[in-house]
C-alpha cells in the first residue's frame, strides 16, 4: 500500500495494467472538467472523457497517459483509473499520430451518416486520433 | 496384397502429415499460453467495472430509464451471437457452438419468438449458418485467434444499436468458455437486456464468486445514474471481450488436443504400416527361397 500522505494509483485497461505505484497527485479528465486528486480525497466515482490522465509522483516526475473514456474511483488513498485505453505519452510518435488523424478524418468523409454504427465508429476513430495528437502538442 | 513400395509410400505420406499436425500442436500451445495471459490481464479491469456498476446501481434512484436494462415483456425478435473460430481443425469446437445456438433458437421459438437472427463472429460459424439457410444479420471475422478490445467494442456497438432501436428484444451470446486446457464449455448467456441481478451484483457473475463488498456512500460525479449509464455499455464491451478471449483460448486448446490426437493416430498408423511392410518383405523372401529350393530340387 501507499505510504501515508501519498496516493496508491492503479491505471487498468482491458489489455492489462498500465501503471501501478504511488503518487502525490493525479489529474484526470472528468466529464465536467479536469479533476485533481490529492491524498485524503473523499470517496468518489467519476466518469472520465477522452483526454489525458497524469500521475505526478514528485515535482519532477510525472507519468502522462492519453486515455479514452472510463472511470476513476477514489477509495481512501487508493485511486483506480478504469479506461478503455491508456497510451503513455512518451510512446507517441507525433508524425505517426498526425498521419493517423488524417487517415481517420478521411475515412469519416467516406461514411454516410445514415449508417449509424459505421458512422459512430469512424467518429470514435477521429476523436481518438485527435486526442493523441493533442497530447503530443501540449507536451512539446 | 499391396507391394512393399506402395506401403513405403503410404508411410512417407503419413509421416509428413504427422509433421504438420505436430507443428500445429506446438503452435496452438504457444498461442494458448498467450491467450490465457490476456484473460488474466482483463480480469482486474472487468472486476473493477463490475464492482462500480453494482455500486452505482445500488445508489441510483431507480433502474427504470436505462435503455440497456429494458426488459421487454414479449420477445418478438431475438438475435443470437455465435462466437466461433475462423479456422477449423479444432475438433468439435465450432460444431458445438452452432448446435447450442440452434437449441437456443428452438427454445426462443417455443417461447413465442417469431424471428431469430444470427450475428456470426468467426468465419467458420458464418459459413455453416449460411449453408443452413439461417438469417444472418451481420458477420464479424478475421480476428478469432487474437481478438483485441477494439474488436469487442465494434461488436458491442452493433448489438447495442440493434437492441436500443428495438430491432431485437433480446440478444444471446453463445461461446466456448475456457474451463481448463482440457475442457471447453459451451456457454449461452443473455447479453441484452442486462439482467438485473448482474447489474446489482447479487448473483455471482459467471467466472467469479466474490460478491462486491458493501461500501459506504460515495460521491458520484456527475450522478450515480449518469455514471451507471456510462458503465452499462462498458460492461457490454467487457462481456463481449471476455467471451472473445475465452473463445480464443478455448479454440487453441481444442486445436491443440485435436492435433495431439491426430499426431498419435499418425504414429499408430505408421506402426501398423511398418508391420505390414515387414510382413510383405518377409513373404517376398520366403517366396524367393521356395523358388530357389524348388529349382534346385528339379535339377537333382
Amino acid at each position: 500500500m501507499a505510504e501515508p500522505g501519498s496516493l496508491h494509483v492503479r491505471v487498468l485497461t482491458p489489455e492489462g495494467l498500465a501503471f501501478e505505484g504511488s503518487a502525490a497527485i493525479v489529474f484526470a479528465p472528468s466529464a465536467a472538467g479536469e479533476v485533481g486528486i490529492l491524498p485524503r480525497h473523499e470517496p468518489m466515482v467519476c466518469a472520465l472523457k477522452y483526454g489525458q490522465t497524469r500521475v505526478r509522483v514528485s515535482d519532477d516526475l510525472e507519468h502522462g497517459f492519453v486515455t479514452t473514456d472510463g472511470f476513476v474511483t477514489i477509495d481512501g488513498d487508493g485511486v483506480l483509473v478504469l479506461v478503455g485505453e491508456a497510451l503513455p505519452v512518451g510512446d507517441i510518435d507525433p508524425a505517426q499520430a498526425k498521419a493517423e488523424l488524417h487517415a481517420a478524418e478521411e475515412a469519416l468523409t467516406l461514411v454516410s451518416s445514415e449508417e449509424h454504427v459505421a458512422y459512430a465508429r469512424a467518429q470514435t476513430a477521429v476523436r481518438r486520433a485527435q486526442n493523441i495528437v493533442k497530447a503530443t502538442e501540449s507536451h512539446k | 496384397m499391396p507391394s512393399q513400395r506402395d506401403i513405403k509410400r503410404r508411410i512417407d505420406s503419413v509421416r509428413n502429415t504427422r509433421k504438420i499436425t505436430r507443428a500445429m500442436e506446438l503452435v496452438a500451445s504457444a498461442k494458448l499460453r498467450r491467450a490465457q495471459e490476456r484473460i488474466e490481464a482483463l480480469r482486474p479491469y472487468a472486476k473493477g467495472i463490475r464492482e462500480q456498476m453494482a455500486h452505482a446501481a445500488r445508489q441510483s434512484e431507480g433502474l427504470r430509464n436505462l435503455a440497456l436494462l429494458d426488459e421487454r415483456p414479449v420477445v418478438q425478435r431475438a438475435a443470437i451471437v455465435t462466437v466461433t473460430g475462423d479456422r477449423g481443425l479444432a475438433g468439435a469446437f465450432n460444431v458445438n457452438i452452432l448446435r447450442a445456438g440452434f437449441a437456443a433458437e428452438q427454445q426462443l421459438r417455443d417461447g413465442g419468438t417469431e424471428e431469430v437472427v444470427y450475428v456470426g463472429v468467426g468465419k467458420k460459424g458464418s459459413n455453416t449458418l449460411r449453408f443452413r439457410g439461417k438469417a444472418i444479420d451481420q458477420n464479424f471475422e478475421g480476428f478469432s485467434d487474437n481478438p483485441n478490445f477494439h474488436h469487442a467494442e465494434q461488436i458491442a456497438e452493433y448489438l447495442v444499436e440493434l437492441f436500443t432501436s428495438k430491432e431485437v428484444d433480446r440478444v444471446l451470446l453463445v461461446y466456448n468458455a475456457f474451463k481448463s486446457v482440457m475442457q471447453q464449455e459451451v456457454t449461452v448467456e443473455q447479453l441484452l437486456p442486462i439482467e438485473r441481478d448482474v447489474v446489482l451484483g447479487a448473483g455471482a457473475v459467471a467466472g467469479t464468486k466474490d460478491a462486491p463488498p458493501a461500501r459506504p456512500l460515495v460521491l458520484f460525479e456527475p450522478s450515480a445514474e449518469a455514471v451507471l449509464s456510462e458503465l452499462l455499455p462498458t460492461y457490454v464491451n467487457v462481456t463481449i471481450y471476455r467471451a472473445l478471449l475465452e473463445s480464443a483460448a478455448a479454440e487453441h486448446a481444442a486445436r491443440r488436443s485435436a492435433m495431439h490426437n491426430a499426431t498419435d493416430n499418425a504414429a499408430s498408423l505408421i506402426a501398423d504400416y511398418t508391420l505390414k511392410m515387414n510382413r510383405a518383405r518377409q513373404a517376398a523372401i520366403t517366396q524367393e527361397i521356395l523358388e530357389v529350393v524348388a529349382g534346385a530340387d528339379a535339377l537333382q
